[in-house]
């Protein structure tokens, strides 16, 4: 009898499972060994930089692989190969990483939301709103170290919570300075942030067909100064701004994203606005005071809706009233200082809990005025889409069509009426598409936020006019504060020091771009006597020593033994 | 006849449900919080939550479902996370919008594949032959974004004969309805992606033309006309006329085009349609419009077949299966 042919049908389950339970545990221990299993080092792991004698050292655990969560390379070129060559430079200085590219929308949701990660490479674009330092700033206060929050690196100091809020409350300009100066010293000092690159933003437009051109601070060409100011050559037609994303709601109480912010602003008016070089400007507003807490604003005469209704004191307190009630995303939080709105006639009286020296510009030179009789009807916003918008702005709404194109015409009876005969956002497939019609001139005005580098083709054509900025952007890596490595300062300041800055000026940027001496570019906030941190492998060395990290001879960097351990976990978020 | 019917419907009734069902399920095991897409990384918590709330991001898997599914039937497909209007809405503007391009462009596929198919059937082996199904072959083999780009640098870029992208000129007034669909600015936008797409589309009904001819070509009646003195055009027709059967089975396989086969071409061209939506989409997940897409897309593709499969039943009894 053939035994082979004896052996029972469960014998082939058995085995089956047995090879599950393997795979089941080998994938168990692989997660427990970057996390927290403690491993022996070998007997050529001799701490090298202590002078403990080898028999006596205890077990040391290695320092994990480090992992920077970057978008794809497909998703965004620039962020994936500047992540590279920091894993890059790190692992060579002897200090393990990696780079784990993810999809944008997980990448969002891993920093922004439940804070999953090691190191988050960060391009913040330089948008208006930045121009005042509150954005950046409040990113690092220990209000937002929580789920959904900002603060994504998990830095909580008082002593910068204390001068945040003394910042927010300042009433003079100088005041306020210093206040942002030392926390730049304080961020600079601690490194919970390693801001590294501003990338010089470029920008075309049509020089042919259209002059009168204003350059402006962020991003040179595209901005609401030229929308309006641009002077059409002999001929009348709109002017045309290509984008890659367009428009996606013209509801200002639901809008969500900053893009949408940009459309709203046309045809809304806000009470202020930042002017072409950065200072506020009055806007629907003829003047303005800030009294401590209080803050007096009397409006223009004679403006009027698109649907010809007069535009009154009434409309704002209403507006400010609305967008705080219904918790509009883009506009609400702008309000939370915001205690009482009174109008009498054209005059509007704010009252704020505190003083606020931002709140001009982060409130006042955002807020859209929405007309009361139109949006005093309106109960759920999230219901009603706004297809018509009715606002004060200089552009009045003409057509849209979704990922097609959105046409306003000038509102001729505005204060500031623009020389074009109305707008038109164009929707392109891809940059590329982009930077062929304004080549042929099918499109007036670039859209889109490019680095110069982008433009370089369209330098010698003929018509187009380019103009760029050192933004006030920044390029940043967020260490992850609330895990082991990056709680010790350290280990931050020595990653900061190994980050190639000049490498990746070179290598990403061809050249074009400006090494960052802190998260608030210069000049106007940015406090001269920090930064930039260089890049030095022994500083950063010096700094794992003096922490009590030790180098094994096989290369392998373990964390201080407990005998030799200086770290400085301060201010770390649970 | 009736109970085949019946029964080809219900097939189709219920793939349909099987992929609101999976398509439901696939797109939230991706990886991602479409919340945030939605919210932008600009919001902080508690609006966060409000808008999570407005969209039904909050309730649970199987009440999305179910509300997602009752919904559907009644032609509703949800709220666009982007655009902030009826997915319907949406996709009726983009279907239009495509279907200018890729329509004729399978009109054009068809009644070339066919007349080129009979022709190098005809003349199967000669050089001509070899020139028509090589030059058709390399057109549908090279990626499709290559010829793009190069037709677009070449006839836009260096010698300007037609715009660079989109449906109409940037600024352009505007006209409303069906009739914007036939000016000359459309036209003039519409040459390019329109050409290369035929190309691309020809081959298959081409070389089905072309298979199906020369098998017929060999039948007994052809000789039997070849005897009797029939002229060469003749017989050609005679067996053009056999060999369209096969094409019928092409359709359903090119009516999946309808909608997704021109994806790359519509991103390079800048086409406002429903490949390039359905990419963009994906990007920035916007669920419902995802959704909405794949939905039409798989619709239209099953509804066609089971279409073709009637059609088919009374073309040639043979197939007839009840």
């Amino acid at each position: 009898m053939n035994l082979q042919n004896q052996r029972p049908h469960w014998a082939r389950w058995v085995t089956l499972m047995a090879v599950f339970a393997l795979i089941a545990a080998a994938c168990g221990a692989d997660g427990e060994t970057t996390t927290t299993a403690a491993v022996a080092p070998t007997t050529t792991a001799a701490p090298a930089t202590t002078e403990a004698p080898m028999e006596e050292a205890e077990e040391l655990r290695p320092v994990p692989t480090l992992r920077i969560i970057t978008k794809t390379a497909a998703e965004g070129p620039p962020r994936y190969e500047q992540a590279r060559l920091i894993a890059e430079s790190w692992t060579a200085a002897g200090i393990p990483a990696e780079i784990e590219p993810v999809e944008s929308s997980e990448l969002g949701r891993r920093g922004f939301s439940v804070k999953d990660f090691d190191v988050y490479i960060i391009i913040y674009d330089p948008t208006t709103d930045r121009l005042d330092p509150e954005n950046f700033l409040a990113r690092f206060t220990t209000a937002k170290a929580v789920e959904d929050g900002s603060n994504l690196s998990g830095y909580t100091n008082p002593a910068y919570d204390e001068l945040y809020q003394t910042q927010v409350n300042a009433v003079t300009f100088e005041e306020r300075l210093v206040a942002v100066h030392e926390m730049q010293e304080l961020l600079f000092d601690d490194q919970p942030v390693a801001p590294f690159i501003h990338i010089v933003i470029g920008g075309a437009y049509n020089s042919t067909d259209w002059t009168n051109f204003t350059k402006s601070v962020g991003t040179p060409v595209y901005h609401f100064w030229n929308a309006i100011g641009l002077t059409p050559v002999g001929h009348s037609d709109p002017l045309v701004i290509g984008v890659t994303s367009g428009a996606q709601t013209l509801n200002p109480v639901v809008a969500a994203t900053s893009e949408a912010a940009v459309t709203i602003a046309h045809i809304y008016d806000p009470l202020l606005r930042i002017g072409p070089d950065g200072d506020l400007v009055n806007w629907a507003a003829s003047s303005y005071s800030i009294d401590g807490a209080t803050v007096s604003v009397t409006l223009r005469d004679g403006m009027t809706f698109h649907d010809g209704e007069a535009v009154t004191g009434e409309d704002v307190a209403f507006t400010f009233n609305y967008l705080v009630e219904k918790e509009s995303p883009l506009y609400g939080g702008r309000l939370g200082p915001v205690e009482s709105v009174t109008a009498d006639g054209n005059n509007v009286e704010i009252t704020l809990s505190a003083p606020n020296a931002a709140f001009a510009t982060t409130a006042l030179a955002q807020i859209p005025i929405l007309p009361q009789h139109v949006w005093s009807a309106v109960d759920d916003p999230s219901e009603f889409s706004n297809d018509e918008p009715v606002g004060s702005g200089p552009f009045k709404f003409e057509s849209m069509a979704l990922g097609e194109d959105l046409r306003l015409t000038a509102h001729a009876d505005h204060f500031s009426p623009p020389a074009a005969s109305g707008l038109v956002w164009a929707v392109f497939g891809s940059l590329d598409g982009l930077l062929a019609a304004i080549e042929t001139q099918e499109i007036d005005v670039l859209g889109d936020f490019v680095s110069l580098t982008q433009l370089s083709l369209l330098e010698d054509v003929e018509g187009v006019g380019i103009e760029s900025n050192t933004g006030h952007g920044v390029n940043a890596l967020h260490y992850n504060m609330r895990r082991e490595p990056f709680c010790d300062k350290h280990m931050r300041i020595a990653l900061s020091y190994l980050v190639p800055t000049e490498d990746m000026i070179d290598i990403v940027y061809e050249g074009v771009a400006a090494a960052s001496q802190g998260i608030i570019a210069p000049p106007l906030w940015a406090n001269p006597e920090v930064g930039p941190v260089p890049y030095d492998v022994d500083g950063a060395r010096a700094h794992l020593e003096t922490a009590g990290y030790v180098f094994g001879d096989d290369g392998t960097l373990y964390y201080p033994p407990s005998d030799a351990d200086n770290r400085d976990m301060s201010f770390c978020a649970s | 006849m009736t109970q085949y019917l019946t029964k080809r419907l219900g097939v189709m009734l219920f793939t349909l449900w099987v992929v609101v069902t999976v398509t439901f399920f696939l797109f939230r095991a991706v990886p991602g919080d479409p919340s945030l897409v939605l919210i932008g990384p600009e919001i902080e918590g508690s609006a966060a939550d409000s808008i999570r709330q407005s969209f039904g991001l909050d309730r649970s898997l199987g009440a999305q479902y179910w509300s997602y599914l009752t919904n559907a039937m009644k032609g509703d497909l949800g709220m666009s996370f982007r655009y902030r209007v009826p997915v319907s809405t949406v996709l009726s503007e983009k279907l239009a919008n495509t279907a200018v391009l890729v329509l004729p462009a399978m009109l054009i596929a068809l009644v070339l594949g066919a007349l080129l198919g009979s022709y190098t059937a005809a003349r199967s082996h000669s050089r001509l032959d070899r020139l028509i199904t090589q030059f058709f072959l390399s057109v549908k083999s090279a990626p499709s974004f290559w010829i793009a780009t190069m037709a677009l640098v070449t006839f836009s870029l260096w010698l300007g004969l037609t715009p660079s992208g989109g449906m109409t000129t940037p600024g352009a007034p505007r006209i409303e309805g069906f009739e914007r669909f036939f000016t000359g600015d459309v036209l003039s936008h519409l040459i390019l992606p329109l050409v290369i797409l035929a190309a691309i589309f020809t081959v298959e009904p081409l070389l089905t033309m072309r298979t199906s001819m020369i098998e017929v070509l060999n039948d007994d009646f052809v000789e039997f006309g070849q005897a009797k003195g029939f002229s060469r055009s003749r017989i050609t027709l005679h067996a053009a006329r056999n060999s369209l059967l096969p094409m019928v089975s092409l359709i359903p396989s090119i009516a999946g085009h309808l909608i997704a086969g021109s994806v790359i071409i519509e991103i390079v061209f800048s086409w406002p349609g429903m490949g390039r939506e359905i990419v963009d989409a994906v990007n920035r997940f916007d669920y419902p419009m995802m959704q909405g897409t794949f939905m039409a897309i798989a619709a239209l593709a099953i509804v066609v077949n089971a279409l073709a499969d009637i059609l088919y039943t009374y073309l040639d009894p043979r197939v007839r299966l009840t």
